[in-house]
């Protein structure tokens, strides 16, 4: 399977359905069928999908290896675990962004980089194997370090995140929580979910753009038969074209050529005879 | 603007780091073990992080002072360089740190003292020596100065040790801290400079000719002794008439006394780094330019870097007296 390289493709990691429900409703997943391994959503344009992974960093871990190893999602996509957490003193209800993310078990740390525009608050956050009620001056979690530690593998680390809305805290202790609450507590929260969905999508755009070919790439390799190696040159010699000879289309100045050979060294020569001018 | 700042756990209590946070005082602080778990790791995209670079407060371990390149040096036979900070407030497109680095924030070390000492100790080993120490190889000397207290911290040092050099490269205008104290004749503000339409293509962020030009002439004023660094030379069709017209204006109103040196230093990069920085920018039209690859560096083609060199230095030459004139290399 092909890497899917156009951008702003964005991929939530919910642990339960409960969490997922207000994604789903808002973006407008339909759940795939027949199901696979873990209950994954998509939009109609492929543009969002969810998974749903379960509670605990081993399912989460998972889930992203089982998704990634399905679409094949560019490093340009964007990634985002969504769901409840825990804090010692922050209110029910609040979103925050990890900023560092701890897993109690092993001790290491992963540090999100935050640089899409966002007013969004962030946080540590601390990941556990079981849930606990000792609370800290942390979001606490149980997904968080599963999903980034393999995402990282898979993306950019500037585009992938773990965003959490505070469900209990040690005035308001998790006992009283339930499925009808969380659904609640993440449907409030879903415009400035968008909105940092979107200032990511401008940034995972902005790296496709950049990564992706010169617009005439593909006409040469569908005309001439390029090794491997050509391809690069070819590659190359697009780039160099577009800035220095805006206007032509680089098909037209090596029509003739037989050979890759040939057009590799027609492009070049096109290009050597222009004067180069970097400024306008 | 900085809106995030890493500490390491080693400098939490350092009395720079609390000088440095009480500048930003609305940023976010996240402790860390080493500066490495953030900077330059796998997956880090420079180009996305450029947009909001955090700083990172740090201790520099290990070799702190080191020797320095070849085409760094201005008539000593002792050259030292040393990095207080890595990577750059700005983004200007020709610049090594793209390449070099992965992550785009900035690391401040801020256990300047234990510079201070490498430096001294540089001096011990040969106290009848002069040693020249260059500053601004991995940063921008001057332009964080404000908050890092860099120039405020090192100047006392070159005061009292005569046969050091100390050199700050900078495009930064931040020269205030400069300018509150009596200038040193062994201390060198080495400005670097293009053409205003070549800076201004190239330099993103960075201060324009005219406020670099007047940050000069503020420093010969008080007294202090400037360098004029053309590095890298950058080549375009009408790089004579621009280069021509720097050079013009800039010997005009610059005091040649208080000229320290000049210097030329040409465009390449390590093959590696350049096809990074490439693909951070593919759309780029330095990297259009009439480029080759040899040895494992790409730099202009032979005719174009000649044509650059040849015209600058004898343009420089016509102003500049032989001794006071540092061309990277042998023009041809």
């Amino acid at each position: 399977m092909p890497v899917d390289n156009s951008g702003g493709r964005t991929h939530f990691f919910c642990a339960l359905p409960c969490e997922a429900e207000a994604l789903i409703r808002a973006f407008q997943l339909k759940e795939d069928q027949p199901p696979g391994l873990f209950r994954r959503y998509q939009s109609a344009s492929g543009l969002y999908r969810l998974v749903i992974s379960g509670s605990g960093r081993l399912n989460t871990a998972a889930a992203v290896a089982w998704h990634h190893a399905g679409t094949r999602a560019a490093p340009a996509a964007v990634w985002l675990n969504i769901g409840i957490a825990g804090h010692g003193r922050h209110p029910l209800g609040g979103m925050y962004l990890a900023h560092k993310i701890t897993e109690r078990q092993s001790g290491r740390h992963w540090y999100p980089r935050i640089v899409a525009q966002t007013n969004l608050a962030s946080a540590p956050l601390i990941t556990l194997d079981r849930a606990s009620a000792n609370y800290e001056e942390a979001l606490f979690d149980m997904e968080a370090s599963g999903f980034y530690e393999m995402a990282r593998r898979a993306g950019t680390a500037e585009l992938m995140h773990c965003l959490k809305i505070i469900s209990d805290n040690a005035e308001q202790p998790a006992g009283a929580l339930n499925a009808g609450r969380v659904k609640a507590l993440i449907a409030a929260q879903i415009d400035k979910i968008k909105a940092f969905v979107l200032a990511l999508q401008t940034l995972s755009r902005e790296l496709a753009v950049a990564s992706a070919p010169p617009a005439a790439y593909q006409g040469f390799i569908d005309r001439w038969h390029f090794s491997q190696t050509e391809r690069v040159q070819l590659l190359r010699l697009l780039r160099r074209w577009q800035p220095r000879l805006p206007g032509e289309n680089p098909l037209q100045s090596v029509r003739g050529g037989r050979t890759a050979r040939e057009v590799l060294h027609g492009l070049w020569q096109a290009l050597e005879q222009q004067r180069f001018k970097l400024h306008d | 603007m900085i809106e995030t700042i890493y500490i390491e756990q080693a400098v939490a209590d350092h009395p720079r780091t609390a000088a440095v946070l009480a500048r930003y005082p609305r940023a976010v602080r996240i402790e860390c073990e080493r500066y490495g778990e953030i900077f330059n790791r796998k997956a880090q995209n420079f180009r996305l992080q450029k947009r909001r670079p955090a700083l990172i407060l740090a201790r520099k371990h290990g070799e702190r002072v080191l020797p320095a390149p070849a085409r760094y040096a201005l008539g000593a036979e002792r050259n030292y360089y040393f990095s207080h900070m890595l990577n750059c407030l700005y983004d200007c497109r020709y610049c090594f740190l793209q390449g070099l680095f992965r992550s785009a924030h900035y690391v401040l070390f801020v256990n300047y003292e234990d510079f201070i000492d490498d430096m001294r100790a540089v001096l011990t080993a040969a106290p009848a020596e002069t040693a020249h120490f260059f500053s601004g190889y991995d940063c921008d000397s001057l332009a964080l100065d404000p908050v890092s207290g860099f120039t405020q911290a090192f100047l006392p040092f070159f005061e009292t040790h005569k046969q050091a050099l100390l050199e700050l490269r900078a495009k930064s205008t931040q020269i205030r801290a400069l300018l509150k104290r009596q200038p040193l004749a062994n201390v060198i503000i080495a400005f670097s400079l293009a053409p205003a339409m070549i800076a201004g293509a190239l330099e993103h962020r960075a201060p324009g000719l005219g406020q670099r030009l007047r940050a000069m002439l503020k420093l010969q004023q008080a007294g202090w002794q400037i360098g004029l660094r053309f590095d890298p030379l950058i080549h375009s069709a009408d790089f004579k008439r621009q280069y021509a017209g720097l050079f013009e204006r800039l010997f005009a109103a610059v005091d040649p006394a208080l000229t320290h040196s000049v210097s030329l230093g040409r465009f390449r990069l390590p093959k590696g780094y350049f096809r990074r920085i490439e693909r951070l920018y593919p759309d780029e039209k330095l990297f259009a330019s009439p480029l080759t690859e040899a040895d494992g560096m790409v730099g202009y083609r032979a005719d174009v870097r000649a044509e650059l060199l040849d015209f600058c230095q004898a343009q420089i030459m016509r102003q500049v007296p032989a001794e006071k004139f540092f061309p990277c290399e042998a023009a041809s």
